[in-house]
């Protein structure tokens, strides 16, 4: 849909700094219809102006394109709050859903009782309120290109990829998948876009430590690395060809087939591949690959072999890959909590944006907010270089509000090596060993973590 | 130190250190030659374990010779201490820790290379903790921070550009104040 030139700029400030307030002060009803065309753009839709076209009830047409070729018809509303769509309102949408159209209601204020009943009536039909308008376009914002109109519609090359179009409904079906309370099971993700942070060594050593207070832990390798994997070789591999977490996005096996124990006591990995890179689809697998990820961790059936112990996870632990790809989104949106590695490099903030923008993404599809335990500092040498350049990093962890774990875990250097020869050869025993500085730094990070959520 | 047909030598000097463990080599020898004990028994470990044992008996009927060992203990650890005067470096007293006083959720990128934003450090910390916060970047680092103070405030400068209080007190000052 073509927009008015002289609105773009505004458009677009409200969408990267969107709030109900100033879709209702700074936009009137005929600007908010068009904004609301112009985040639907932004999605990945060609956005047809529908007025007139159906009646009363539609506003705007919204056209998917490949693989989604469904068609939807949007009705907005410019309801100030505690203003409500009402039933006939969303009767006159209904009505106006011809030839397979999905209709979707978009206000800035809420739904009385009559319109929701309406809008459950019809199994096509999906009502966003102003919040939700406000996650899908949070959503929106973290999962699809910046588009610069000024090139991508010159036409001078070929398109190359076409990213598929969020559907409106997501952010609601995001908030209806079901999340198990922190008291029956706690999932927590260990990130960071950056690679050589010590992620996997994290996570290992949380796992470890965990296991250590009687819990049931879960380690979810979804790194393509697999060093997690490598360093929890499976005691009862005979001549089976390793299953890995690859294999559920293929929908090969369920989360539950993909389980199995390792060495340590209380500690259970489901282990990653090097095939893992072949299977990360990245944004492209969109909302429903993420969301069905969230489910199943979630679910009480994912628990331990029946023949071994059988009892559910306390905790489920996450180690991701060094990218915001498919596997890392859906562990963030899974995530009661994250913890970020840092290690003060002259890189040491590249990865803490990402990752701060991929969870508030993936805390706008399932509505629920994901915390940021912490920033653990890895590999710290407290010299002037590694002070100096974790100094702006910690003005901007303070700013935002983000603690910094009081134990910073020491460069080891003996224990690093011994790790990397053991991840290498499929050895546990030195990674874990509780004698060595950086071990002992991770056990009151875990004290730390503990005292934090429960 | 002298040189001597290509082979660098040590002076005749010793540091503290090289003196405790000859006063030790010293007293085992003579200690070994007052007991008696064969000549090749050279584990200094047990000899050292053996005194002790005997020491903590005779010291309990006998509190001069108690006396006796712990003064001679700490003076021979005097000898080990590092002093400033003989240029042994002292480890800087850890400094407080920054508290924020401010909270802003936006995201921005941050340049770990950059030199430090003063204004932005008082945003974060609030002025009294300016000079705490800039005492965590490298003086090279505050230099450039010092340098934009300077083209902002013609005709002023830091009392000394090798020293960090000196920059720092600079860039405070100018910050600060808000001049």
């Amino acid at each position: 849909m073509p927009q008015p030139q002289v609105l773009t700029p505004l458009f677009r400030d409200i969408f990267e700094s969107p709030s109900l307030e100033r879709m209702l002060k700074e936009l009137d009803p005929y600007q908010f219809e068009d904004f609301v065309g112009f985040v639907f753009e932004q999605a990945g839709f060609a956005v047809e102006d529908a007025a007139g076209q159906f009646g009363q009830g539609l506003d705007l047409k919204l056209h998917a394109s490949s693989p989604d070729r469904r068609k939807y018809g949007v009705s907005v509303k410019h309801f100030t709050p505690p203003g409500n769509v009402t039933g006939p309102q969303m009767m006159l949408l209904r009505g106006a859903l011809h030839n397979g159209l999905v209709g979707v209601a978009v206000t800035i204020g809420d739904y009385n009782g009559p319109a929701l009943d309406e809008a459950l009536k019809e199994p096509r039909m999906w009502a966003l309120n102003g919040e939700q308008f406000l996650r899908y376009m949070a959503y929106v914002r973290g999962s699809r290109p910046k588009t610069n109109p000024a090139t991508s519609s010159a036409g001078k090359h070929p398109v190359i990829f076409t990213p598929a179009a969020i559907s409106p409904d997501a952010v609601i079906r995001g908030q209806e998948v079901p999340f198990l309370p922190t008291q029956t099971r706690k999932v927590l993700t260990v990130a960071n876009h950056k690679g050589g942070v010590g992620k996997t060594t994290t996570a290992l050593n949380l796992a470890f430590g965990l296991a250590g207070h009687d819990k049931q832990i879960l380690l979810v390798d979804m790194d393509a690395q697999a060093n997690l994997t490598k360093a929890l070789p499976d005691p009862q591999a005979g001549n089976t060809v390793p299953k890995h977490i690859g294999q559920y996005f293929t929908g090969e096996h369920t989360l539950a087939e993909l389980v199995r124990s390792t060495e340590l006591p209380g500690v259970w990995l489901i282990p990653s591949h090097a095939d893992l890179t072949t299977n990360d689809m990245g944004l492209a697998a969109g909302p429903a690959a993420e969301l069905q990820f969230v489910r199943d961790l979630h679910s009480l059936e994912l628990k331990p072999p029946a023949a071994l112990g059988n009892l559910p996870f306390d905790w489920i632990v996450i180690d991701t890959g060094p990218w915001m790809g498919l596997f890392t989104r859906s562990a963030l949106a899974a995530s009661h909590y994250v913890i970020m590695p840092i290690a003060p490099s002259v890189f040491a903030d590249s990865g803490l944006g990402h990752l701060r923008r991929a969870v508030r993404t993936m805390s706008a599809l399932t509505g629920r907010d994901t915390t940021i335990l912490g920033c653990l500092v890895t590999q710290w040498t407290d010299d002037k270089l590694s002070v100096s350049t974790f100094a702006p990093v910690e003005a901007e962890l303070n700013l935002a509000g983000i603690t910094i774990f009081a134990d910073r875990i020491p460069v080891d250097k003996g224990n690093i090596e011994r790790s990397h020869i053991d991840t290498a050869t499929g050895k546990k025993r030195t990674l874990l060993d509780r004698r060595c500085k950086s071990a002992k730094a991770y056990i009151n990070v875990i004290e730390e973590v503990l005292t934090y959520v429960h | 130190m002298s040189t001597s047909g290509g082979v660098r030598t040590s002076s005749n000097r010793q540091t503290p250190a090289q003196v405790v463990r000859q006063r030790g080599i010293d007293a085992t020898r003579q200690l070994r030659d007052a007991l008696n004990l064969p000549t090749d028994l050279t584990d200094s470990a047990i000899l050292g374990t053996a005194l002790a044992e005997v020491a903590v008996e005779e010291s309990r009927a006998n509190p001069a010779l108690a006396s006796r060992i712990r003064q001679r203990y700490l003076d021979i650890a005097s000898l080990r201490k590092p002093t400033a005067q003989n240029g042994a470096r002292r480890r800087a007293e850890p400094l407080p820790p920054l508290v924020p006083i401010r909270r802003d959720t936006a995201i921005r990128d941050i340049d770990a290379e950059k030199a430090p934003d003063p204004k932005f450090l008082i945003y974060v910390y609030g002025y009294a903790q300016l000079n705490r916060a800039l005492q965590d970047y490298t003086l090279d680092m505050l230099k450039q921070t010092a340098a934009k103070v300077q083209d902002e405030h013609p005709g002023t400068k830091p009392r000394s550009k090798s020293s960090k209080a000196a920059v720092i007190d600079y860039i405070v000052e100018y910050t600060a104040n808000g001049r």
